[in-house]
């Protein structure tokens, strides 16, 4: 059965920022359309670097911040935006996060599995004993023993470890989506791919899609489906995560893709393009790109460009693609 | 040469005194970019702040010292005692977390002028300054602003910049890009690696990530549990490692276009809390035998410039 | 372990004060507010373990009477005031929005209000026979503001920290997580002003005591300062008099800190905290 697996048409979020003489308004969601429908699960990828808008993606979906206009669908409810779910509780088994640094997502005055116990009672509804079961489950479905985590408190714990204890609460109320913003940036690189590896076989057993926000393109690369670029509140580049990375279109995904320090490949040091300032990147009238692009002309710096849809699904965002 | 010979530092807390630094021993030639790579809690960060001559209670050298193969104003020979001296003039620091590093409240130009000690014409320094930030591809209206109003990324720029615009003989960079994301990355990457061909400083680079090591570092140090594992030049340690640990840490990490599923490193390093005998890896190594846990392996040199502490890198060779 | 030495100590004092107070009243039949009771400035001896004051009264007795009601106003004084200071502050802080609003503005009303002239008023009208409760009821007015705001920064900054939305996805409800999730990063602080608040209580009251508010016959260590100081007790070398509610007031204090800190130390060890 197909649905909706996530869905967003014309999000915007603009954030006030500056003194009371300098007010400037920037566009964290800038018109922001995405749509990708399958029967199975998915793993989507959001990519973007910091300040890309992908952060602001997710609190939207999660209800965090609210948007100023347009909406969001995940597995066919809409989550924000007008006509979004009012019922919290249908809300918070749809979708469920894991957020980037795992000793800030506990507290540290209670132990760990408390989360875990609160969210099989509260919402799935268990008794003490039960939850204490699916718990025992939701853990060992992680990689981890009941014993090593019961009245443990977060310090007493790796941050790959810690990310675990987090997936597996956000699995207990068996979420139609779970969406990871950067859940491995704070892990030491060698760490990383456990936790990685972890979303492909939780994808597959327990049939839950996952939105993985990162800047890391080649983790990305080994579990998503899909792939959705981002830059500075705009996308710029979606498709299946096979042919965006291995040829991608659009300049700014060549960018990303160049930049991940491969221990198999030396960096080409020529081709590089730094940033500008943050602020008037997000306030430039034409493709937000236009600073860094190496095929940037005239119409690039006063028009927008829009998606243009291809055959095999993609869509990229550029005057000359 | 910068000599690093038989350190031990240690910390002394509330539950006792815990070596962080076991014995390390290094000859390090000038002019080039050391990466040093380990887990957290590795002993990489104490390394670098005994380099820096960050010394004070609960961080103390118990054993060995190190050489710096410079000397000061005087001709006297720079030791860790009188490096505090030199701070931001022959040796700098580019610290992990810009944010803690630069005084909210005061701009950016204020900070870059605040190293120099010299004091002859604050403008025409601003001057330089500016001069100098163009010139590493920073926009101009960095040094004017507050540092809340940059960016992370643009922020850690800043802070290359400052570090490196005394030109100092050595910079020491500790994880100078792990909060930031990988554009961000490559750009600061690239700059110090340009700054150091300019200048011929000595950088000494700790990442946990061997894929940044890959790109940058020319020489190769890699540390587990407070001691030296691997030493030698990046193309040997990289292209033959001769250390478990060091495979492991490679191996570990994904490429675009791979096939095979990669796994991360499993388990945790020791705890320098116990006692510990033998060969610090052996619990987590897939070779290790009763040998490995009986006797600790030293650092020897096995080819010439490669240097292992295991007891079975010969099978490797 | 030196933590657990604080705490022993701590409680020791505590123990001894409480105790000592509540017990102590049982084993005599004095009423300790009567005056002209013994000869007048006798000094330390057996019978009187720290001598007689210039009304009569056996200073020792006066103490642990005056502990006793210093305690009990200043506990009782002190559980209200942070009752309601860190329940209105913690509901500011989270909720934002008018509620945050309208009880700023409440105890923003109270902090700059002008306690002096306000009591000065109340004085003139009560005209020195207030009950203990009237005074209690005052401790607690003038008390709550300040506890307020800062328990109320403090949850306006815990409020965004990723463990409140990791509650709030456990699908915890708002006062749960008032009151599990950042009610203990307000709980140090909330010790800390416990202590102030009997501090305050106790020094309100004595001061109070001095401008004729007060019940001045019921013995407290406030009104027992100032009795000593209205005879001028430092002049006349009658030290034990004027010491021995300063001595009690450091050594009380002294107890509830230990304790307070001691225990906070332990909590902290029990988190795995080393």
């Amino acid at each position: 059965m197909t649905v909706i697996v996530l869905k967003s048409e014309h999000l915007n979020k603009v954030y006030s920022l500056g003194s009371l003489l300098r007010r400037m308004k920037i566009h964290a969601l800038d018109d922001v359309n995405l749509e990708v429908m399958s029967d199975e699960p998915v793993i989507i990828s959001l990519v973007g670097e910091s300040g890309s808008g992908k952060t602001t993606l997710a609190k939207v979906l999660l209800r965090v911040v609210q948007p100023n206009s347009g909406d969001a669908i995940v597995h066919d409810r809409v989550v924000a935006g007008d006509g979004a779910l009012v019922d919290r509780h249908s809300f918070l088994k749809t979708v469920q996060p894991i957020f980037q640094n795992p000793f800030e997502a506990f507290s540290s005055y209670r132990p760990v599995d408390a989360y875990l116990e609160t969210t099989a009672m509260r919402i799935n509804g268990l008794s003490r004993a039960e939850a204490v079961e699916l718990v025992r489950e939701a853990l060992s479905a992680v990689g981890l023993k009941y014993t090593d985590v019961h009245e443990k408190y977060p310090n007493q714990f790796s941050g790959g470890e810690l990310q675990r204890v987090s997936v597996a609460r956000a699995l207990i109320p068996r979420p139609k989506m779970i969406i990871a913003d950067e859940p491995v940036s704070m892990i030491d690189a060698s760490m990383r791919m456990n936790v990685v590896n972890l979303f492909l076989s939780l994808k597959n057993d327990y049939k839950t899609s996952f939105l993985y926000i990162t800047h890391d393109l080649a983790t990305a690369y080994y579990i998503s489906d899909y792939v959705a670029v981002m830059y500075r509140g705009c996308i710029v580049e979606f498709g299946s995560a096979k042919d965006v990375l291995a040829s991608p279109l659009h300049p700014y995904t060549q960018l990303l893709l160049e930049s991940i320090p491969s221990v198999r490949v030396k960096w080409d040091r020529n081709r590089f393009a730094y940033s500008d300032l943050e602020t008037k990147e997000f306030q430039f009238v034409g493709c937000k790109f236009y600073n860094r692009c190496p095929l940037a002309k005239e119409v690039c710096a006063h028009q927008r460009p829009q998606a243009v849809l291809r055959q095999d699904g993609r869509s990229v965002y550029c005057h000359f693609v | 040469m910068i000599k690093i010979n038989n350190l031990v530092a240690t910390y002394t807390t509330v539950r006792g005194t815990v070596t962080a630094v076991d014995k390390v021993n290094l000859e390090i030639p000038e002019g080039i970019t050391l990466g040093i790579a380990g887990e957290s809690g590795c002993g990489k960060t104490t390394l670098l702040k005994v380099l820096y001559g960050d010394i004070g209670f609960p961080l103390s050298i118990r054993e060995g010292a190190v050489e710096y193969g410079m000397v000061g104003d005087q001709d006297e020979e720079i030791t860790t005692q009188n490096i505090q001296k030199y701070w931001f003039r022959r040796i700098a620091y580019v610290p992990q977390g810009s944010m803690s590093s630069l005084n909210p409240v005061v701009r950016i130009r204020a900070q870059f002028l605040d190293y120099m000690r010299s004091g002859s014409g604050q403008k025409r320094m601003l001057e330089e300054a500016r001069e100098y930030v163009k010139s590493l591809g920073l926009p101009p209206e960095v040094l004017d602003a507050y540092p809340h109003q940059l960016s992370g990324g643009m922020r850690q720029r800043v802070m290359v910049a400052m570090a490196s615009f005394i030109k100092p003989d050595i910079i020491l960079a500790d994880e100078p890009t792990t909060a930031l994301d990988v554009v961000v990355q490559k750009g600061i990457l690239l700059l110090l690696m340009e700054l150091q061909e300019k200048m011929k400083s000595t950088i000494f680079f700790v990442s946990h990530d061997m894929g940044v090591h890959y790109q940058i570092a020319q020489k190769m140090f890699i540390m587990y549990a407070a001691k030296g594992v691997e030493y030698g030049n990046a193309e040997d340690v990289f292209g033959n490692p001769l250390h478990p640990y060091t495979r492991l840490l490679i191996d570990s990490l994904p490429a675009v276009g791979d096939t095979n599923l990669r796994k991360g490193v499993s388990g945790h390093p020791p705890s320098l809390w116990d006692t510990l005998m033998g060969c610090r890896f052996a619990d987590r190594c897939p070779y290790a035998t009763e040998e490995c846990r009986a006797y600790e392996p030293s650092l020897r040199e096995v080819r010439p410039g490669h240097f292992v502490a295991c007891h079975f890198s010969e099978r490797f060779l | 372990m030196k933590t657990n030495l604080r705490l022993k100590i701590g409680v020791t004092l505590l123990a001894i004060f409480v105790l000592g107070s509540l017990i102590l009243p049982y084993f005599t039949h004095l009423n300790p507010t009567a005056q002209g009771t013994y000869f007048k400035n006798l000094p330390v001896s057996w019978k009187h373990p720290l001598g007689t004051n210039s009304l009569g009264q056996d200073i020792f007795w006066v103490i642990v009477f005056a502990v006793r009601n210093s305690l009990l106003l200043g506990v009782s004084v002190s559980l209200i005031v942070n009752l309601i200071s860190i329940t209105l502050g913690l509901t500011a802080g989270y909720s934002g929005g008018w509620v945050d609003r309208l009880i700023m503005t409440l105890c923003d009303s109270f902090i700059t209000i002008p306690t002096l002239p306000i009591l000065i008023i109340l004085a003139s009208l009560i005209k020195g026979s207030a009950s203990f409760l009237t005074i209690g009821l005052i401790l607690v007015a003038f008390g709550w503001a300040w506890g307020a705001r800062t328990t109320r920064s403090m949850a306006l900054s815990l409020r965004e920290r990723e463990f409140v939305h990791m509650a709030r996805f456990s699908g915890m409800g708002h006062f749960e997580i008032i009151f599990k999730e950042i009610f203990p990063y307000v709980y140090t602080y909330g010790i800390v002003g416990f202590i102030n608040t009997i501090l305050y209580a106790i020094n309100t009251e004595a001061s109070l005591a001095v401008i004729g508010l007060s019940n001045l016959s019921v013995p407290t260590l406030g009104s027992a300062l100032y009795w000593a100081l209205n005879y001028n007790a430092l002049f006349t070398k009658q030290y034990t008099w004027v010491l021995s509610p300063v001595v009690a007031t450091v050594l009380l204090f002294l107890g509830l800190f230990l304790t307070s800190t001691g225990y906070n130390d332990l909590f902290a060890a029990r988190r795995g905290r080393s």
